[in-house]
Formats: C-alpha cells, sequence, structure tokens
C-alpha cells in the first residue's frame, strides 16, 4: 500500500467511511508504520476538537428580519407565469373552455369599466407598499399614504422598552378623525389635537403620537372619501416594529 | 402531521406559497447563521449573510435544480455570500493578514470557551477555500459528495484539500495551545 493510499484510508477513516475489509487494510498498515499511527492520532484528536465547537444561537430577530425582507420584496413572483404564456395555454384549452373563460373576462372588464370610467368610486386601500395587513419591518422607518375612508394602523415594537413614533400628516383640506386608547400612548403635539377624550379631529398639519412598550401604538382613523393620510412609523434607536394596516 | 420535506416547501413555493418559504426560513436559519458564522468569525456579519441568502435562494427559486438537495443548494449561496462578504471586508478595512496576530481568547473564559475561540481563530488562519472544507465536513457534518455539490468541486479535490486543510490546522491549534475537548453540549 502507498503511502497516499494509507493517507486516504486515515482520512476515511476519521470520517467514519471505511468499509470493513478497508478498515482491516488500515488496521494492519498502522500496525506496521509508526508515521501513519502519529497522524492517524492526530487527526482524529481534531475531529474530536471540531465537534467540540457548540452551535451558536443566531440574533433572536434574525428570522423575522428574514421574512420582512423577502415580503418586501414581493412583487410577482419569477417562476409566476407571464400574461402571455397563460394566454398561450387559454389557446390550447377546449372551446367550451375558452369561450366560457373569455366570456367571464368580458364580464370582468365590463364590471371594471362600469367602476372605473362609468361611475367612479376612490378605492381604498394604501400606497407605499406591498399589501395591507401585517409586515413585520425591518426598516428604521416607513411611510404610507392611505386613501380610503377608515382603517387602523397598530405599530409595535419587535423588542421591549423600545419606543415607536407614528407621524400622521393629513392633507389639507381632509378631515380626519383619529382615535386610539390614551392609557397606552404617551401624546405629543397634542395641542394639534381638537379634544383629548374619545375621538379627535385633525383638520390638518402633522399629528405624532408616541408608543413605548411591547403593547405600541394602535390607532383608528376615519376621514371623507378620498381623504389622504400619510403615516409614518419609526422605532427610536433603530429597532424593528410589526404594522398591521387595515383601510376599508 | 407529517413533516413536509424541503422538496415540497419548494414546490409549494414555486407555486405562489411565500408562507412555505418561511417554513424553509424557519428550518434552516440556525445552520446557515452557523455556516456564515464560521466562515466569517463576526456575529453581526453572519446574521447579514443569513438573511442574503434566503433573500437570494427565494427569489432565484425558480433556477433551483430539484435534483439537487434543498440545503446543498442554500449551502452553496452560503459559501459564496460569506466568501463576498469576506473579500469586501478586505476591501474596504484592508484586514489581509490581520488575522494572524488575533487572539481572542480571554483569560475570564472558561476553558472551553478559550479553546473555541482558539479553534475560531485558527479557522480565521486557513485559506478560505480550505475553511470551507473543514467547516462544511466538521461543522456542518456532510459528505464528502455534499461538500463536492456546494463547492462545485470534484470528490477527489474535496478530499485531497480536506487533508491539506486538516494539516494544516491541526498544526495551527497545536501552537495556539487547544486542548483536546471531548465536551459536545450542542443544543
Amino acid at each position: 500500500m502507498t503511502g497516499e493510499q494509507i493517507r486516504e484510508l486515515i482520512q476515511r477513516d476519521v470520517d467514519g467511511d471505511l468499509s470493513p475489509s478497508e478498515r482491516r487494510a488500515l488496521d494492519s498498515a498502522l500496525r506496521r508504520n509508526a508515521a501513519a499511527r502519529k497522524l492517524h492520532s492526530e487527526l482524529k484528536t481534531l475531529g474530536t476538537t471540531l465537534a467540540s465547537v457548540r452551535n451558536a444561537e443566531p440574533p433572536p430577530n434574525l428570522e423575522n428580519r428574514i421574512r420582512a425582507d423577502i415580503r418586501s420584496r414581493i412583487a410577482p413572483h419569477p417562476s409566476r407565469r407571464s400574461w402571455i404564456e397563460s394566454l398561450r395555454t387559454l389557446v390550447r384549452t377546449p372551446t367550451v373552455l375558452r369561450y366560457g373563460t373569455v366570456f367571464a373576462g368580458g364580464l370582468v372588464t365590463g364590471a371594471l369599466l362600469f367602476m372605473f370610467l362609468i361611475h367612479p368610486q376612490p378605492v381604498a386601500g394604501v400606497s407605499g407598499e406591498a399589501a395591507t395587513g401585517t409586515l413585520i419591518s425591518n426598516a428604521e422607518s416607513y411611510s404610507v399614504d392611505v386613501h380610503g375612508a377608515k382603517g387602523t394602523l397598530t405599530a409595535i415594537p419587535t423588542e421591549a422598552g423600545k419606543e415607536l413614533t407614528l407621524r400622521i400628516a393629513c392633507a389639507a383640506p381632509t378631515t380626519t378623525k383619529l382615535t386610539f386608547d390614551p392609557s397606552r400612548v404617551k401624546l405629543e403635539n397634542v395641542r394639534e389635537f381638537q379634544s383629548t377624550g374619545g375621538p379627535v379631529v385633525v383638520n390638518e398639519g402633522v399629528v405624532t403620537v408616541t408608543g413605548t412598550g411591547v403593547q405600541g401604538c394602535t390607532l383608528s382613523f376615519s376621514g371623507v372619501r378620498d381623504s389622504r393620510i400619510t403615516v409614518q412609523v419609526a422605532c427610536t434607536g433603530g429597532g424593528t416594529f410589526t404594522r398591521d394596516i387595515q383601510v376599508h | 402531521m407529517t413533516e413536509q420535506s424541503d422538496e415540497d416547501l419548494v414546490r409549494q413555493c414555486r407555486g405562489g406559497e411565500v408562507k412555505s418559504f418561511d417554513m424553509l426560513v424557519e428550518r434552516h436559519q440556525r445552520t446557515i447563521f452557523n455556516l456564515a458564522l464560521r466562515m466569517v468569525r463576526d456575529s453581526d456579519d453572519a446574521a447579514d449573510i443569513a438573511q442574503s441568502v434566503f433573500v437570494k435562494a427565494y427569489e432565484n427559486l425558480a433556477r433551483f435544480d430539484p435534483q439537487f438537495r434543498f440545503f446543498s443548494w442554500l449551502y452553496r449561496i452560503a459559501v459564496n455570500e460569506s466568501l463576498n462578504a469576506l473579500e469586501q471586508k478586505k476591501r474596504f478595512e484592508g484586514l489581509e493578514g490581520n488575522d494572524l496576530a488575533v487572539d481572542s481568547a480571554d483569560e475570564k473564559d472558561d476553558e472551553a470557551v478559550r479553546d473555541e475561540k482558539r479553534i475560531q481563530d485558527g479557522l480565521m488562519l486557513l485559506k478560505v477555500d480550505q475553511r470551507a472544507v473543514i467547516v462544511l465536513k466538521h461543522m456542518q457534518g456532510l459528505s464528502y459528495r455534499e461538500i463536492a455539490q456546494v463547492l462545485d468541486l470534484s470528490e477527489k479535490t474535496v478530499k485531497s484539500r480536506l487533508f491539506s486543510a486538516r494539516q494544516l490546522l491541526k498544526d495551527i491549534l497545536k501552537k495556539k495551545g487547544v486542548r483536546r475537548n471531548d465536551r459536545r453540549t450542542d443544543s
């Protein structure tokens, strides 16, 4: 057996990769060769030493950071089919299904034309991000324009003790009512509110609401149709937060 | 309920189920973080790398070849991202050679912690391609074949690189005074 063959058997033994016959061949070589015995012992020791290294715990917010990053990039998924491919599939489908699909598509198009051109209505929703619903943000701040009659925004720091600031800017001449639980938030710039109990009315300007702790800030708002409210959320000290926004 | 395989979750995610990818993140984030940590040593950098690995995996899921194991593909991205991070760090901070002087073991640490730090210091003295095979073999427990897939090498090259990396590391650890350590308390 050559030196190179012995070295390979030693390494594979350290990695638990030897067959019984290879094992016997290695044992025999080790009995005859002191240098091979030394190498075998040293590599075994190295394996044991490296195996003693414990896995470290990742930062507790890593999983949330990853999810938030992925959510923020969710445009149409690259694996989703393009509309051209969808059309090709449609052409290959049986005639009845094909005409049925075209008819249904026509109905939907007609309904959309009626909604937007013949009978225009303001569309409730948010712009500046993918969708309403819960999002864990790893940005230090974010802002969103809200269009619509009413909705709620909840922002909660992901770490206890972090302070969160909500700034709500209402575009004139919108009148917007903001509802919040004063026992859970600290208010700043209260001069800009027209009342301090129950719903408050903001005609225009900027209102800042600060919440501390795991409960964060919850804010309900309602405005006139097509009101535009810009909401900015920032966690002081660069923390992360979750936000849930619902607009109706 | 039977746990879904990585491959099932990948299939669902390709069909638009983002939540399936969340499960893959949950399942592999610790391993990927640790792989990056052993490659770059710094915990913050390792977390950034892990984040970048999963984002890249998500964005390139359509290109994933299902004939390979998902985790092998993930490891491959992680090794590449770690190499990129090290390269960037070297470029911006001129760190080349600095690691030679590092001894992060602290007198206040107990012996096991000191040994772990010295082992990590020792790893940083290896060339990155040698470090990668050691980390994948000893800390991630991959087979020669899996390492070959992750690093896009032949099994023969993996064995030879592993042998030279081990020879070098055992000498480094001997110089650093790392004692044989049989404690394995991996949680």
